[in-house]
């Protein structure tokens, strides 16, 4: 696996965001530059899904395009793959039935 | 230049068909098969028995749009829907209207054969239908996604955006609806209002899009949409807004209503209420745009990540593709590769010219990928929904 850090793998929307989006697949152990910030990724993320970009603590927001797009529902080290798994939308709360 | 199709009530069309109308499934086949002679003749239609006043406006409306020249109506003969109250006020746009019951004229082949050939005597009319001029500013251009993933948000819907900026810029109307996917955004969206009330009419159809997803336990996510990476239905909200670019809101329409001017409008298609304890959240892609063609869309521009193959009756269907593999697997079906804002760093402002150049091109008669291909989708549902009054 190469070494060299790619610059056009990820994508971070707003500079309020936590999480950045993957321009590719990305593999784990990949070293990844996001505007000047080099992160080492620790999953497999898809191409187009999120990665954390700084720690989440569970029950914090994750924040893309600048807005809570989600809620921690455990904490999420950076370069981890943000998803169902780790996060859920602030309606589930609300619904009756929980999916 | 675009040539528009005059019609009585003064519309100009940039398409020029003749639409045949089931009102009930019963008269689906017959329906189809008067159509088929034709190419320019578009088959569509509700399916219920029991008669619905939403289902029935949409018809009038459809039949009133500005590309369709001539509209048959063909009934079983004793469904709810009242095919001969359709066509007076389909005929009060000044459209040829007819109406066959199917009972009435003694089945499948006499109405088959009746039907083909009011459809010949009704295609000879639309040949002599005036042409006149008529520019961006005579147009009014739906815009949807379907089949959404994370690209959506930063490639297809944002360049959407940027065409729809240049649109209203031309003096020109958009129509953005899903209000459905807007939930979680309503102060974003509320802060642009052209005004007091456009802010406060934005902010009440979200919230009625989160009351009513939340009665039915149904958000507009589907699990396509998070394989694509779209975790939640806040996420999916802020990607499909910039579909609306940057330019002020003048208000909320309703379907079949419509803009009562110029500028960029949200389309609420919610229910306003379920008239039987249930209701969909967002039935599927078809149903948003042919509610975009209700309110008079000429053009549908579609976006899409995981990839969709629809088109529409009435109403050509141009479709962004915003992910550089889907466009790659189905190129056949895209008209635009927004992925290339992904994949060679093209920019927002590039796609968006691009977009409302083809625009600008469809308009002015060059088929569409859907259109070619033939794809004629539609989809009315039951539904309850009051008009808003914006005169």
């Amino acid at each position: 696996m190469s070494s060299a850090v790619s610059e056009l793998k990820a994508l971070r929307i707003d500079p309020r965001d936590n999480v950045a989006v993957a321009l590719d697949d990305i593999a784990p152990g990949s070293q990844v530059l996001i505007q000047g910030l080099t992160l080492e990724v620790l999953d497999r993320v898809p191409f187009a899904h999120k990665m954390a970009i700084r720690p989440i603590a569970a029950g914090e927001p994750i924040l893309k395009y600048g807005v809570p797009i989600a809620v921690a529902t455990v904490s999420i080290r950076p370069g981890g793959w943000v998803h169902e798994h780790n996060a859920r939308s602030y309606f589930a709360a609300k619904r009756k039935v929980e999916p | 230049m675009i040539l528009g199709y005059a019609r009585a009530d003064g519309r100009l069309g940039i398409r020029n068909h003749l639409l045949c109308v089931h009102t009930v499934e019963c008269s689906s086949f017959v329906t189809q098969q008067i159509a088929a002679t034709n190419n320019r003749v578009h088959a569509m239609g509700f399916a219920g028995c029991y008669g619905n006043e939403y289902a029935a406006r949409m018809m009038v409306a459809l039949g009133s749009h500005p590309n369709v020249g001539g509209v048959l109506l063909v009934s079983l003969g004793c469904e709810g829907t009242d095919a001969g109250a359709l066509a007076g006020a389909i005929r009060r746009s000044g459209r040829p209207v007819e109406v066959l019951r199917i009972q009435e004229q003694g089945g499948t082949e006499p109405t088959i054969r009746r039907g083909r050939e009011l459809v010949a005597g009704m295609l000879e009319d639309l040949e002599r239908v005036p042409r006149l001029p008529m520019t961006m500013a005579g147009l009014v251009i739906g815009a949807e996604c379907g089949g959404s993933d994370a690209t959506s948000g930063i490639s297809a819907n944002p360049a959407v955006g940027r065409a729809s900026d240049l649109i209203v810029d031309a003096a020109g109307t958009a129509i953005i609806e899903e209000t459905l996917e807007m939930l979680g955004c309503q102060e974003i969206i509320a802060a642009r209002g052209a005004n007091p009330k456009a802010a406060e009419d934005l902010r009440a159809a979200v919230e009625k899009a989160e009351t009513f997803s939340l009665q039915v336990d149904q958000f507009s996510i589907a699990p396509g949409n998070q394989a694509g990476g779209l975790t939640t239905i806040e996420e999916k909200s802020m990607g499909a807004f910039a579909k609306s670019g940057t330019r002020p809101i003048q208000g909320v329409i309703k379907v079949a209503e419509q803009p009562p001017h110029k500028g960029l409008w949200v389309l609420d298609t919610v229910p306003d209420r379920s008239p039987f304890g249930f209701g969909y959240s967002n039935p599927n892609d078809s149903e948003g745009i042919l509610d975009l063609i209700s309110c008079g869309a000429h053009i549908v521009v579609f976006t899409t990540g995981r990839g969709s193959v629809i088109g529409s009756v009435i109403s050509p269907v141009l479709k962004v593709c915003g992910n550089p593999k889907t466009y790659a697997r189905m190129s056949g079906n895209m008209d635009v590769n927004a992925g290339r804002i992904i994949a060679e760093g093209a920019t927002l402002d590039e796609v968006g010219r691009e977009i409302f150049d083809l625009i600008a091109a469809t308009a002015s008669g060059q088929p569409t990928k859907a259109e070619l291909l033939g794809h004629r989708e539609y989809f009315i549902p039951y539904k309850s929904q009051d008009l808003c009054v914006n005169a």
